[in-house]
């Protein structure tokens, strides 16, 4: 019993991670591309698509920490603990990013709200980049919690993973602005998921070629990992994926397509994150099972969490669906 | 200054900025509840419009609120690492209940009443609104709730720093839970009305758009009838309550050293200054009411209040703050509700007619002035609530030196900086572009979205 519940909610807590990924990552995308824009109306139009959900976007973070406090409080603490730098570039930027949205509709000077927009998605970035990548490179736990050092998280793992956070989430961002764009700006958004897709690609190769002298936490742990040909299938699908997303950049058709495979990579390199830790929740040393909460506090929270979450995706789906289509240029702030 | 000291000012300092937007953003959503419903039945644009003004400050507010509750969520683990690992079991499971069911309700539905208007019907705007204000209140029930268990900690057995067994009936509904949660829901509605009321004083004493400005003091002045009263009794309850299951606290906040011998009353004192080494008060200033102590905090005028004295030092917490904030507190609730009683006869002599309206510049100028007084007084609530608790974490059970992290001085400090740097200048800002939404007005030219319903009917 306490195993089933202890997976069900590493599962659960899975899910609502990735649901903070697909979404928000999808904001904080378009907001690095905003540094890019020398268009200020492209701009606005970028804004356009995620103002009305940033805020709910970035409720599935603070769902997931919930559900990490509650149900593994050892790793919420030990982890954030650890972590401390990292999260709090993460919660820098996240808090730039928002009132450089909510303020640059009242200003006159918008450009300087952009950049804002654009450094604090950046940062809310690499804040996550580094909070997994320290996550992934172990934490040294002593008999009184965390025993590293503030800079443990600080290794060359955790970089390249930002980097691949950040060319996810930029063609993440791209590829859902083709879908609710038209015009100069559809196109510039379809160069732009090509070039975040071939920055990818390279830093993967990169990441391969540096691989031997590296000595990253993450091979080892494929290797030993009990569910490393259905890891090896996922990268090979996930190399399929990035090229089906390059030729359809090209073509310029499929404008609904484009943002499925890019979402389909996201499923399939997340789901290759779940199953490498997988029984683990904080390799190379802690079990998800030694560290689950009791179970009348994982059932309580099946009850006021688990049981919530379909509604919650009903009524999301059912607001969205009034956000259908092309964004229209009136669609602004208070219009 | 050690990792310990800077965190617990770093989560003072992130506390305390923080609850100043909830404060207005829920009691915002409640007041535009009430503006669509009246708009709804009455089909006076008046209050559609209202609406739409005040729902500009709803969003700057909602927005600043986000982002710096989220904050909150992480800083348990970053900083209080030795707290959260003991008590996640329980204390996360409320948190995971505020961002399920409260937090991801309003965010979701705010989509819909920002940019809803006109594109879905009259009745699933209004169900939208309202979503977005129950979302905001059921998410400051939880807050509280969490926050209530730290103070009167029931329903969980702790042993050797882990959760051994979970009452949830009775860890949910502790004994501050519900008081608390109350005192603090109608401080939303009183901080919010009374800023409100303040920024349609300034309207009013400058002339721009009078008889519009009127119209939501006057819904202001209504619910401060309720609200301001209640408060009062709110409060006395929570006092009562503090001596029940804190009296360490209590003594601190009365300065009271020694238990009063039975059969006699306790002296309440307006000033003091206590004297930690001495064990007693080097100054006070009495109020003239034999008992008043004892009465105010019991109900008797002859009861025992237990002092000081009786609990050993290194039980005993900080007494200068709570004591003066918790008397500021009391002082301004006091003041609204005789600005409420001012308010109330100047309309009963017609003297907030439109007609009327420019004569009486005291009036307005002090209603004007008294805007930022719900902020104030929550605030000063807060810190005789949290600094009231010391040295406890968890009352009773874990002292917040044992509820720390494992960090380094620089870190904290680096951060703690970064933090009152970025939250000085974000409050500017709020200000500034406050200031531009006032200045710019009421939109009260732009259509109005169809009266859908009253179409069919007519």
């Amino acid at each position: 019993m306490h195993e089933f519940l202890a997976y069900l909610w590493f599962f659960i807590l899975a899910f609502e991670l990735f649901m903070y990924v697909i979404l928000d990552g999808m904001d904080l995308g378009i907001g690095v591309w905003a540094l890019f824009d020398k268009n200020e109306d492209h701009t606005s139009a970028g804004l356009s698509i995620i103002s009305p959900f940033w805020d709910a976007n970035e409720t599935w973070l603070i769902m997931a920490g919930g559900i990490l406090f509650g149900a593994f409080p050892a790793v919420y603490a030990i982890g954030a603990n650890a972590l401390y730098i990292p999260i709090m570039i993460l919660i820098f930027g996240l808090i730039f990013r928002a009132v450089a949205i909510e303020f640059r509709e009242h200003s006159k000077r918008k450009r300087l709200w952009d950049v804002l927009f654009g450094f604090g998605s950046l940062a809310a970035i690499f804040g996550q980049g580094f909070a997994v990548g320290g996550l992934f490179g172990g934490i040294k736990i002593g008999p009184h919690g965390f025993a590293g050092s503030p800079w443990d998280f600080l290794t060359p793992f955790s970089f390249i993973l930002s980097f691949g956070f950040l060319f996810g989430y930029m063609m993440l961002g791209s590829s859902y602005t083709v879908l609710k764009t038209e015009g100069e700006f559809q196109k510039i958004n379809y160069t732009r998921v090509f070039i975040s897709a071939i920055l990818s690609t390279v830093l993967t190769v990169t990441g391969l070629i540096l691989l031997p002298f590296l000595n990253l936490p993450e091979m080892k742990m494929w290797l030993s990992s009990p569910y490393k040909y259905l890891l090896g299938t996922l990268y090979i699908l996930a190399a399929f994926i990035i090229s089906m997303i390059i030729l359809n950049t090209r073509a310029k058709k499929h404008e609904n397509g484009l943002y499925l495979w890019v979402s389909f990579l996201f499923v399939d390199m997340f789901a290759a994150g779940v199953f490498e830790i997988f029984p683990y929740i904080v390799p190379p040393d802690v079990k998800i099972i030694d560290v689950a909460s009791p179970d009348e506090s994982l059932i309580a929270m099946l009850i006021g969490i688990g049981m919530v979450i379909p509604v919650i995706l009903a009524y999301n789906l059912y607001i969205k669906r009034h956000f259908r289509g092309k964004i229209k240029k009136e669609t602004s702030y208070y219009g | 200054m050690d990792p310990l000291f800077l965190s617990r000012l770093q989560f003072a300092v992130t506390t305390a900025f923080h609850m100043l937007w909830p404060l207005l953003s829920i009691g915002l959503s409640f007041m535009m509840v009430i503006l669509e419903i009246l708009w709804l039945k009455t089909k006076n644009e008046v209050y559609y419009r209202h609406e739409r003004f005040w729902s500009k400050i709803f969003l700057l507010t909602f927005g600043i609120g986000v982002a710096s509750g989220l904050v909150l969520e992480f800083e348990f683990g970053t900083n209080w690492a030795g707290f959260s690992q003991v008590v996640g079991g329980f204390f996360g499971n409320i948190l995971g209940f505020e961002g399920s069911m409260a937090f991801a309700l309003e965010a979701a539905f705010l989509a819909l009443f920002i940019f809803g208007w006109g594109k879905i019907s009259n009745r699933a705007h209004l169900v939208s609104t309202i979503m977005v204000a129950f979302g905001a209140s059921l998410s400051a029930w939880w807050i509280m709730d969490a926050n209530s268990w730290m103070q009167t900690p029931t329903g969980v057995k702790i042993v050797n720093g882990s959760i051994v067994s979970i009452n949830y009936l009775q860890a949910i509904l502790n004994p501050f839970a519900t008081i608390s949660f109350w005192h603090m829901w109608i401080a939303c509605i009183e901080t919010t009305i009374f800023f409100v009321a303040g920024i349609s004083a300034y309207y009013i004493l400058k002339n721009q758009n009078t008889e519009f400005f009127l119209k939501i003091f006057k819904i202001s002045v209504i619910i401060a009838i309720f609200a301001t009263p209640l408060q009062v009794y709110l409060g006395d309850l929570s006092g009562k309550a503090v001596g029940d299951y804190q009296p360490a606290t209590l003594a601190a906040m009365e300065s009271h050293w020694n238990t009063n011998p039975a059969g006699t009353g306790a002296t309440w004192h307006l000033i003091a200054i206590p004297d930690r080494t001495k064990e007693m008060n080097s100054f006070v200033i009495n109020m003239p009411i034999p008992g008043l102590m004892s009465f105010l905090d019991t109900g008797s005028f002859t009861a025992q209040v237990k002092g000081l004295k009786d609990f050993p030092p290194e039980d005993r917490g900080p007494i200068i703050l709570p004591f003066y904030s918790f008397r500021l507190m009391v002082l301004i609730g006091f003041i609204m509700v005789f600005m409420m009683l001012w308010a109330l006869w100047y309309w009963v002599k017609g003297y907030l007619k439109y007609e009327n309206a420019s004569k009486r510049k005291w009036f307005w100028k002090i209603w004007y002035w008294g805007f930022p007084l719900g902020f104030i007084a929550t605030e000063l609530g807060w810190i005789t609530r949290e600094v009231g608790r010391q040295p406890w974490i968890i009352y009773g059970i874990m002292r917040t030196s044992e509820g720390v992290s494992n960090l380094t001085t620089s870190q904290v400090m680096v951060t703690l900086t970064a933090f009152i740097a970025t939250y000085v200048l974000l409050f500017a800002l709020f200000v500034v572009f406050v200031r531009k939404i006032i200045k710019t007005g009421p939109d009260l030219k732009s259509p109005i979205p169809k009266l859908k319903e009253a179409k069919e009917n007519a």
